[in-house]
């Protein structure tokens, strides 16, 4: 079930960001091209100040491009879950054979799915707006560094960051949609202004999270008093310091999203109010 | 699409009478074969559950007979149409002059405006 | 084991009012029972709870004697009030869509509805007027192979033509298996296809008869008896 929940899911959202990433590619492209013919240009006056009008525009527009797919990522997170769970359609959706739990998940796999491609389709238009001979060979020796790095000490700590953090960015992600799917849920408890209900659960769930997470630093600063980190850090090289920061971050992170989402399928199959 | 029924008495008595007229004036002859109960109720306009159970009263009378995988049968037995339509006859009878009589009238009143009737405009 | 659904001393109460008060109820298989009652007297609340969209305050509802979850939601086929398909989806998507989340969804009944209805699969639901949309709904409701399907005032905003349709098509659906829950306030139209009523008021539940008990007993149709008992 959850796979159908999932292809239903991203058929509906991908109508959205197909166009947009195509319209990122071809602006990329665009520029990439404008760039080719610079030099061809130089030695007339008036196509000279021709071009660089287009070029204004048209790295305007690529970088607005870059903005409102952004924003549409982060705008149809939200719309899709309350429309879809939370509007009309919840009559269709919460009367299917599915737990509310798969119908969570289907939607947080599927921001997170669009959020990476974002990123991924950002990144890659970056590339071919800097593609050219040059970049190949810069490349190679890039690449060529880096795994004599690795092989290192160094190297290998350095990977192990890089993971880490990928692993961090990836689990914030995931936290930040399920706060929102929570604030969205808990306002559409509400029989009228759900949205603004939201928006307000919201902020009350950040501001509960930063009370928690300053009472354990604080706490934590008071086991792990002075003399005991004097103690400590003379022996311990500062990469495990990194570590135990990444992983606790990482650990908050994944507490704060399982807290989140006990909160939000309780309140969509046990509170659940459609109009 | 349906027909039309009192709202004051059972459907099913009144799908019963419907049935009972329906099978003296030949639109189910005897030993024809009855659609079945969904269609007869679809056709009605009602529900299937009330035409089953009108349709089980008729066979209780013998008009009705059920073969097990072939359906529902008028029944053959002629005698039997011909007492229903005699039945139904004298009972259209006796309540026509029953309202006649409370509207005043005498029997030979009736008969007499009867003959008259006939002959003027139904011109039988 | 004919009975179908059991609800046991269910209540839903809210911090304004007590929307549900109920006794206890049964109904049996091959049932077309009517739910009649006046605006917000709890019709569409006790037909929530049955199809899982709410949850009763206190009390329990078993369809086929499973808890209402995910095992009732497979054997249960509801048409609410409102049109949820305003969708991106065209009538061909929605099929799908029902096929692919439904065991007990018969295709071939649904696209021979639309066709004798004259919808065009092809078309897109959000470009559709409000009565085909609920035509559409109607089909999708009445193509799965249900044993409980509820019905929100179907005949609601509809055309008397669109009424027959929708009432000839509840009765050629029959089958002495399934059973048809109807809530309505349009009660003559609907009064020759019920076998059972059921009055509710104010969240209780008033009166349990069959029709024809109502027709015997007071000699009147249930659209009189429900203007006398509901008498403003």
């Amino acid at each position: 079930m959850l796979s159908k929940l999932l292809k239903y899911e991203l058929k509906a959202t991908a109508r959205w960001f197909l166009p947009m990433y195509a319209g990122v590619f071809a602006l990329a492209l665009i520029n990439r091209l404008l760039l080719f013919f610079q030099p061809y240009l130089n030695h007339n006056m008036l196509l000279s100040r021709f071009y660089e009008l287009i070029n204004g525009l048209t790295i305007l527009g690529y970088i607005l491009v870059i903005f409102a797919t952004f924003a549409l990522t982060f705008f149809i997170m939200l719309h899709r879950f309350y429309k879809n769970l939370l509007g009309d359609e919840g009559y269709l959706m919460f009367t299917l054979p599915v737990s509310s739990s798969q119908l969570v998940i289907s939607k947080l796999i599927t921001s997170c799915l669009w959020t990476i491609a974002t990123i991924v389709v950002t990144l890659s238009s970056i590339f071919i707006l800097l593609v050219n001979e040059d970049l190949f060979s810069i490349l190679n020796w890039f690449f060529k560094e880096i795994t004599r790095v690795i092989m290192t000490y160094e190297g290998i700590q350095a990977t192990l960051i890089c993971i880490e953090l990928i692993v961090l960015m990836l689990c914030s992600l995931i936290q930040g949609i399920l706060m929102m799917y929570t604030a969205l849920a808990l306002g559409g408890t509400r029989s009228g202004h759900k949205i603004l209900y939201s928006f307000g659960f919201y902020m009350l769930i950040n501001f509960a999270m930063q009370v928690i997470t300053s009472i354990v630093i604080f706490v934590g600063g008071m086991i792990l008093d002075n003399d005991f980190i004097a103690a400590v850090s003379s022996n311990i090289p500062p990469y495990v310091i990194i570590h135990f920061l990444m992983l606790s971050s990482i650990i908050i992170a994944i507490i704060f999203s399982v807290v989140e989402f006990i909160v939000t399928n309780y309140v969509l199959s046990k509170k659940l109010n459609l109009e | 699409m349906s027909w039309i029924f009192d709202s004051n008495r059972p459907i099913y008595t009144q799908l019963i009478e419907q049935m009972k007229l329906s099978i003296i004036s030949q639109v189910y002859p005897a030993a024809s074969k009855l659609p079945s109960v969904r269609d007869l109720a679809a056709q009605a306009g009602v529900n299937p559950n009330t035409m089953q159970k009108a349709l089980s009263e008729l066979e209780r009378e013998g008009l009705v007979y059920t073969q097990r995988t072939a359906g529902r049968f008028i029944t053959e037995d002629a005698q039997k149409v011909a007492k229903l339509k005699e039945n139904l006859v004298s009972n259209e009878i006796t309540n026509f002059f029953q309202k006649m009589q409370t509207m005043g009238f005498t029997n030979q009143e009736v008969l007499d405006a009867i003959h008259s009737t006939i002959k003027e405009e139904l011109s039988l | 084991m004919n009975m179908l659904l059991e609800c046991q001393g269910i209540t839903k109460a809210y911090p304004s009012k007590q929307a549900l008060n109920f006794t206890n109820l049964t109904i049996d298989r091959g049932r077309i029972v009517g739910l009649l009652g006046p605006n917000g007297s709890g019709k569409t609340t006790l037909i929530k709870m049955i199809s899982g969209l709410l949850v009763p305050s206190s009390g329990s509802i078993l369809i086929n004697g499973f808890p209402v979850g995910i095992e009732t939601k497979k054997i249960v086929s509801y048409l609410p009030e409102r049109t949820y398909l305003n969708s991106w989806m065209r009538v061909s998507d929605i099929l799908k869509f029902f096929s692919d989340f439904y065991a007990n969804f018969n295709m071939n009944k649904a696209v021979d509805m639309l066709k004798r209805l004259n919808i065009n699969p092809q078309d897109k639901l959000k470009t559709m007027s409000k009565g085909t949309k609920e035509k559409v709904q109607l089909i999708l409701v009445m193509s799965r192979d249900a044993d409980l399907y509820l019905l929100d005032e179907p005949i609601g905003g509809v055309d008397p033509a669109a009424r027959d349709y929708i009432l000839d098509t509840i009765i050629s659906n029959y089958n002495e298996n399934a059973t048809v829950i109807i809530s309505t306030h349009l009660i003559s139209d609907i009064e020759k296809i019920l076998d059972d009523v059921l009055f509710i008021q104010n969240g209780n539940l008033v009166m349990a008869s069959s029709v024809d008990e109502i027709r015997e007993e007071h000699k009147k149709s249930v659209d009189e008896l429900f203007r006398e008992v509901f008498k403003c």
